[in-house]
């Protein structure tokens, strides 16, 4: 099975939407897909609840700008697509702490990792991709 | 046959197409109508990356219809 791996580095939602997207069509060919996120868009890992707090206003008002520019319930549906068929979801603990959020405000189903589970991905893998 | 009708973009119509196919059996038909006309090529791409058949497409109106064999004794 062909193994891709993408990693998010940017603070673009726009980066995630194109991950997603990638995700979902390297599964439907039933590739291995990992996905690391190392930016602020880690905030769209956060259940619902806990989306919004601890963010600095500028920083809220740009994310809702985001959504509202990307329709991010689109992206929201890809992301429990992508869970659904088991795309697995790493995101960095530094990105978390900046937004204010720990390991218990995540989605099922996300996970932490650092540099070392994204190089030993990479290195294992077909195709890597950095957005 | 399995008609899939959606709008979704093109990867959510991939998973819907990859879920079609487990569920499916061999020789059956999958259809996609939908507006997305990359969807014509990206389908035609993902049977032969899974070797299934790609039976053609054709309009319906606003809509692309994509037609698809499934071909599970590989």
């Amino acid at each position: 099975m062909s193994k891709l791996v993408i990693l998010v580095s940017n603070n673009s939602l726009d980066s995630l939407y194109h991950a997603l997207t990638l995700s979902l069509s390297a599964k439907a060919l039933s590739w291995d897909v990992k996905v690391f996120v190392t930016s602020e868009a880690v905030a769209l890992f956060l259940k619902n609840s806990k989306r919004k707090f601890s963010l600095p206003f500028f920083a809220r008002l740009f994310l809702k700008f985001q959504i509202k520019r990307l329709k991010i319930n689109d992206a929201e549906e890809m992301l429990k697509e992508a869970l659904a068929e088991g795309v697995e979801f790493y995101v960095d603990e530094v990105g978390l702490k900046v937004i204010g959020a720990s390991k218990d405000d995540l989605i099922d189903g996300v996970k932490l990792s650092g540099s070392i589970t994204f190089l030993t991905e990479a290195k294992e893998s077909d195709v890597v991709v950095s957005l | 046959m399995k008609v899939i009708e959606s709008d979704d973009v093109c990867p959510v119509i991939l998973v819907k197409v990859l879920r079609a196919f487990r569920d499916a059996k061999d020789g059956e038909e999958i259809i996609v109508k939908t507006k997305w006309e990359a969807a014509v090529q990206e389908l035609r791409k993902w049977c032969n990356e899974t070797r299934n058949e790609y039976l053609g497409w054709s309009r319906e109106g606003e809509k692309f219809v994509i037609k698809m064999k499934v071909v599970k004794n590989k």
